[in-house]
Order: structure tokens, then sequence, then C-alpha cells
């Protein structure tokens, strides 16, 4: 899907107020329709049933985590090219690598800027 | 991490966090009047601040990710099995985000 701000975006976060921190900060880059959901399972049924263009995930959250929604993402050809970007507060080496082995286009340590959310989108799209 | 020292490292991220968004409402206050004079530099510093504090608000997420951790600590509940599950880092532990960024591949960092 080419880039657009209209593209439809899915924000995942088991915790309210980073669902809408996000939110505001995608906003404020420019990004029109956001959706949010609470957990994996959700975030999946939604990613089947809608076209998206763009995925930021919570990492540690349950029953599903953000690494194994990224993998049912990528294994499902519908999704396997749809932009994913981690969002978490996990910070180990291993983190980073895992993500990239299952297919993320980016990762965000919690807590970020709006400046790194811009730079790391960037980095995904191309100039924003 | 103890139970104690825990607390303190929640009790500190809340109280910088206090802190840090007192002290951007207050540079916010002090821009608004230029602002809705028409100054587009205030009016542009003023939304600045304001994402900061939204920014700030994270700090609800990670205390809550040690607050949980806490309660688990407290009702010596098993650890953690899952290795990549471990939380916000402790204080000098974990990647900054140019780190995460040199191992992803991104290059130079924010």
């Amino acid at each position: 899907m080419a880039f657009n701000f209209g593209m439809r975006v899915l924000v995942v976060d088991d915790y309210k107020t980073m669902v809408r921190i996000i939110r505001s900060l995608l906003q404020q880059l420019g990004f029109q329709n956001i959706d949010d959901a609470c957990d994996g399972p959700t975030a999946l049924a939604m990613i089947r049933a809608h076209d998206y263009g763009l995925i930021l995930s919570d990492w540690n959250m349950s029953p599903m985590t953000g690494l194994e929604l990224l993998t049912h993402v990528r294994a499902d050809a519908a999704s396997a090219n749809v932009p994913f970007v981690m969002v978490t507060a996990e910070a180990k080496t291993e983190n980073v690598v895992m993500a990239r082995k299952a297919g993320a286009n980016n990762y965000i340590i919690k807590p970020f800027t709006l400046a790194v959310l811009k730079q790391k989108l960037t980095t995904v799209f191309g100039e924003l | 991490m103890s139970a104690e020292r825990q607390i303190t490292v929640i009790a500190d991220e809340l109280r910088t966090a206090a802190d840090r968004i007192m002290g951007l409402t207050s540079h916010a206050l002090a821009l608004v009047d230029g602002a809705v004079g028409g100054d587009a530099h205030a009016a542009t510093a003023l939304r600045s601040e304001l994402c900061a504090i939204l920014e700030t608000c994270a700090f609800q997420d990670l205390t809550g990710q040690r607050l949980s951790r806490l309660s688990a600590t407290l009702q010596g509940a098993p650890r953690q099995t899952d290795s990549l599950l471990n939380g916000p880092a402790d204080a000098g532990e974990g990647l900054d985000q140019a780190a995460a960024d040199l191992i992803f591949g991104n290059g130079a960092g924010p």
C-alpha cells in the first residue's frame, strides 16, 4: 500500500494511556484514520477484517504478546507486508533481534518522543 | 530487585514525571498569551510543550508495568520464565533508542 495520511492505522497496547498518547502523536504527524486494540487476539481479528497500512504494537501483552501478534501477521499472506512497528519498554538486545527476525519494520523503546516516532516512521515509509 | 528497591524506583519515576509535567505546563501557560496574541513562534512552542506533556504521560504505562512486577514479587509469584518479557529496564540497564537502532540496522539514532 502506498503511503498516505489517510491510511488505516492500528495501535495495539493493553494500556489505554499509551493508546491515547500514540493516537495523539500520530494525529500531530498528520495521520487521520486510527483504530486501536487492547490485546493481540482483538488486533488480529481487526487486521484480518480491514486493510491496515501501519500497525504499531506493544510487546508485553496477554494472552498474546506483540511478538506473537507479529508472527501471526507475517504468516498471513494478506498482511505479510503491512508495516509493523514494535513500541515497547522491552529493551534487551534479544528483544530487538527477535523483533527484527520476526519481520518488524522498526522498534521504538518507551518512553519516546514525537521526534522519535516521526523518525522511525520516516525510516519505514520515507519522508512523511 | 527487592520489593523495597522496586518501590523506590517507582516513587522516583512518579516524582520525575510530575516535575516534568508541572514544568512543561508552567512554560506552556507562559506561551499562551503570545499564542493568543498571534505570535506564531509562541504558538509553535506551545504545541511543542503540549506534545512533551503528552509524551511524559507514558509514565503511567511504565510505572503500571513496574507495579505489576512488584505485585508479583510481593505475592511470591514464580519468576517470569519468558526471557523476552522483562518490562521496563532498571536504571543503567537496557538499550537506549540509539543502541536499538544500530541493532535494527537503522544506522544513527534520533
